[in-house]
């Protein structure tokens, strides 16, 4: 609905003018992220030392993994990050009340209200390295249009099952660290959906959502594309977003006949 | 005189019990961060079998039960040995002023501090054996360890002088937010040097030449790397007596450090007022 | 002449639209109890004793369009409670409860763009910026037009006396300032109803008249419906001409405060600080003694005879400080229950 965009140019343009009240803490934002970003490479950059495939995929392929989950994950903390913090002192501070008297959907306010600009600069930064490593290679517009929507459907599965966790908050509001946990949980995405293939099936099977996060985007851009696991992740991130959605509402539920 | 001494003892004996107390009741909270400790050695588990399965055979002397176990035990150090004071100190204690309530009491800050974190580290530490007897029970093939006693025992003194070493380390990091505006930027760049240098991510001695030297002038890897590597038999008596030694030096040096700032933040702290 | 004016009042009630009607409303929730010490948290780990807190029970009420009720009663009555069953906020567990013709816990967004909850010590200003952005926030959450935020702004402010403090950031605000841009922000939309829950708690006296006044000039102004509760008297004295008093979740009165104080607390409190001791057999006959620790006294006085009694008191006896108060409201309900008269 159009109120709803209006409500969201102005969630962008208050983030905005707060970043400009407080411009010492966007710079540190900003070096922070630089600094996890240059982390998360160098680590795989280590890793990968000695090998120059593995599981099917060369060590430049790997690489790119990484820098596409910088991308990823750098838009995950520009629109996301700071409201799954701040999601804890919803229900100890009772704040959360004050959101359900609004006349706005609380799951939309609750996942939105918060933006952290400085994070775009991971963003930034693995999009440079991503074009740099595919700087050999013939990279079509299609590939590209099928890069940047696999990403999307992988942030919805992303931000599905961040939002379902999260929401246990509700019930047990002192796994509040949850959300660190959440973001170990994100690393397994990382590496190839072949190397838990080859480990255990019930891993696999397990971890399955988040192994096509950012395989599959990254398929495209090498012109290794897997039309199944294409559909199976626009079905998966569908359903998670649904289930979160129907999750948040037994969690109210919950909420509404069990606190005072 | 020494039944004074007795009941002084006993006061810190009963802080312990109730800070554990605290543990139980948060369990479940801690058990969280427990799965922290846990999943990511056991994501890079996950990867190097998948090396070892193409490689077939040895790295650099290390074998596929070398690794994993080293790994493994990484769980282990890293639920027990990876300190987590600094946050209180910083933040509850010297940036919202809760400092004031130790200033008055007859307790060393820096023993309450050590008893109050103790039993989250036990208990998470002890989470952490549990998982290994796991392993050692099921894949009996990927554990290795040493079975010379003598090793066994410096070995532990090893963990001992790492734990206190940790803890000295992060009490010192949690002073600084005396001085420093920015705690927690200082905080991430901290955490992201130890993860790099610590071992976390693998064995030091896969690491680059340079990388590795810098690894060993940096205090991390007296803390994580070399707990592990001295219980899976990987030194020599001899390198377990240099361990220590550094170890001695580094918590000497830590602790004078340690003194001498809390001297200074006291002074600013009391003279500025909450 | 009692008798006609409560005749007028049930008329009144059959005709104008009831805009609040609460039907058996009842609210239970279960809380679980942990034994304290280190074998009880041990215990814990396999069995927990739960028990049911009645917080509401069987309360039934009406409240009319612009009326200004009070709802009142000690800590943990159920006012709390209630206040959040109207605003859509707790789920009753029984009941009918009937808000503008919705049902408060469907939470309808029609029914939430009429009404507005103020608690306390919750807040939703953004810290760092200046309330204003809030408000402008709210403004497309309520879907407010332009002309119409402008001037409720305005009309809000100068209420408020808060017209100088709408672009500076909230941080910078003292603690008075801010409970006003909470209030504005939490009206920019003028709702209908308004609950209020223990709105001057906290506050210096100055702010408290400020805050009563300006809910008092609300009411007029805008024909809201307010519906606030405190346990402060005097919030209610200068608020609501009807109360509610509440108690273990029940209703214990439901009508004009004026009647309440005539039938249950037809008293004041004299309370005197003797300058030299004074045999307290003397002391009886100026009233019922309620408290006496030298040089502090207190007795009970009947209302209309307090001031000739204060100034015999200190025609006759060693005053050092004298001073007359109305009945504490903690008092007055515990006489409602015990049905005492004095």
């Amino acid at each position: 609905m159009r109120r709803y965009f209006k409500i969201y140019r102005r969630i962008l343009y208050l983030n905005f003018v707060s970043l400009v009240a407080y411009r010492a803490n966007f710079f540190n934002s900003l070096i922070s992220s630089l600094v996890w970003g240059g982390f998360s490479i160098i680590s795989i950059l280590l890793l990968t030392n000695r090998t120059s495939s593995l599981f099917g995929w060369s060590r430049d392929e790997i690489i790119l993994l990484t820098c596409s989950y910088s991308v990823i994950i750098g838009f995950f903390h520009v629109f996301f990050s700071r409201n799954f913090e701040y999601f804890s002192r919803l229900v100890d501070l009772g704040e959360l009340d004050t959101l359900l008297i609004k006349p706005v959907d609380s799951q939309f306010f609750i996942s939105l209200r918060y933006i952290n600009y400085a994070s775009i600069v991971r963003v930034i930064v693995g999009i440079f390295l991503v074009v740099y490593l595919l700087r050999d290679t013939e990279v079509s517009l299609f590939s590209v249009m099928g890069y940047c929507l696999m990403m999307f459907f992988g942030l919805i599965v992303l931000y599905s099952l961040w939002y379902i966790i999260t929401s246990l908050t509700v019930w047990f509001s002192r796994l509040s660290n949850i959300v660190e946990f959440l973001f170990t949980i994100t690393n397994v995405s990382r590496f190839p959906p072949q190397m838990y293939r080859e480990f255990s099936w019930y891993v696999f099977l397990f971890l399955f959502p988040l192994t096509l996060i950012i395989a599959t985007p990254t398929k495209f851009l090498i012109n290794k594309i897997d039309f199944p696991d294409v559909l199976i992740l626009i079905i998966t991130a569908s359903v998670l977003f649904i289930v979160s959605r129907f999750f948040w509402k037994l969690a109210l539920r919950f909420y509404t006949s069990a606190s005072s | 005189m020494s039944s004074r001494k007795n009941v002084h003892n006993m006061r810190y004996v009963r802080m312990f019990l109730l800070f554990f107390q605290d543990v139980n009741v948060q369990r479940a909270r801690s058990f969280v961060w427990f799965l922290l400790s846990l999943l990511n050695p056991l994501l890079l588990l996950v990867f190097w079998s998948g090396v070892y399965a193409q490689n077939h055979g040895m790295l650099q002397g290390w074998s596929l039960s070398t690794i994993s176990s080293y790994y493994i035990l990484l769980i282990i150090a890293s639920a027990f040995l990876d300190v987590h004071i600094e946050e209180t100190v910083a933040i509850l204690d010297i940036r919202e002023g809760g400092l004031v309530k130790y200033l008055t009491r007859p307790f060393s800050y820096f023993w309450l501090m050590f008893l109050s974190e103790l039993p989250w580290r036990v208990f998470q530490g002890g989470l952490g054996v549990l998982i290994f007897l796991f392993f050692a029970l099921f894949f009996n093939n990927l554990i290795q360890l040493t079975q010379d006693p003598v090793i066994i025992i410096l070995s532990f003194l090893v963990i001992g002088l790492a734990y206190m070493l940790s803890f000295v380390f992060k009490m010192i990091l949690g002073l600084s937010a005396f001085w420093v505006t920015d705690f927690w930027g200082l905080q991430q760049l901290v955490e992201v040097t130890a993860l790099s240098f610590a071992g976390f991510l693998m064995p030091l001695e896969f690491y680059p030449k340079i990388l590795e030297q810098i690894a060993y002038i940096l205090p991390f890897s007296y803390i994580i790397y070399f707990p592990v590597v001295a219980i899976q038999g990987k030194l020599s008596a001899l390198q377990l007596f240099q361990i220590l030694g550094i170890q001695a030096l580094w918590i000497c040096a830590l602790t004078v450090c340690y003194r001498y700032l809390w001297r200074k933040g006291i002074e600013k702290f009391v003279g500025v007022g909450q | 002449m009692r008798f006609i004016r409560k005749l007028l009042f049930c008329y009144n009630r059959l005709n104008t639209m009831s805009i609040i009607h609460v039907s058996h409303l009842t609210k239970h929730y279960t809380v679980y109890k942990k034994q304290p010490g280190f074998f009880g948290s041990v215990k814990s780990l396999v069995s927990r004793k739960s028990e049911i807190v009645k917080a509401v029970e069987d309360v039934s009420f009406t409240i009319d369009e612009g009326e200004l009720v009070g709802f009142i009663g000690p800590n943990g009555a159920g006012k709390t409670t209630t206040l959040k069953c109207l605003s859509g906020l707790l789920y009753p567990t029984s009941g009918k409860v009937d808000v503008l013709d919705f049902t408060p816990f469907d939470r309808k967004t029609p029914f939430l763009k009429q009404i507005a909850l103020v608690m306390g010590q919750k807040n939703q200003l953004w810290w760092d910026l200046p309330a204003m952005e809030t408000f402008l926030l709210n403004k497309e959450i309520y879907d407010i037009p332009d002309a119409r935020f402008n001037e409720t702004v305005s009309d809000l402010a100068t209420l408020l006396d808060a017209k100088d403090t709408l672009h500076v950031p909230v941080r910078k605000l003292s603690l008075g300032q801010r409970m006003k841009m909470e209030l504005i922000a939490s009206l920019i939309h003028t709702p209908k109803v308004m609950f209020l829950d223990e709105p001057t708690i906290g506050l210096d006296v100055v702010m408290q008249k400020k805050i009563r006044e300006f809910l008092k000039g609300y009411n007029e102004k805008y024909k809201a419906t307010i519906l606030l509760t405190s346990h402060y008297m005097g919030d209610v004295e200068e608020l609501c001409k009807r109360v509610i008093i509440i108690n273990f979740g029940k209703i214990l009165y439901d009508g004009l405060l004026s009647d309440l104080i005539k039938k249950h607390a037809p008293y004041k409190l004299i309370s005197v600080v003797l300058r030299e001791y004074v045999d307290p057999k003397k002391l009886e006959s100026f009233g019922t003694v309620h408290t006496f620790t030298f040089p502090e006294w207190v007795i009970k006085v009947k209302q209309k005879d307090s001031n000739d009694i204060a100034a015999r008191i200190l025609k006759q006896l060693p005053v050092q400080d004298i001073n007359i108060e109305d009945p504490d409201i903690e008092e007055v309900i515990r006489d409602v229950f015990t049905k005492k008269r004095s």
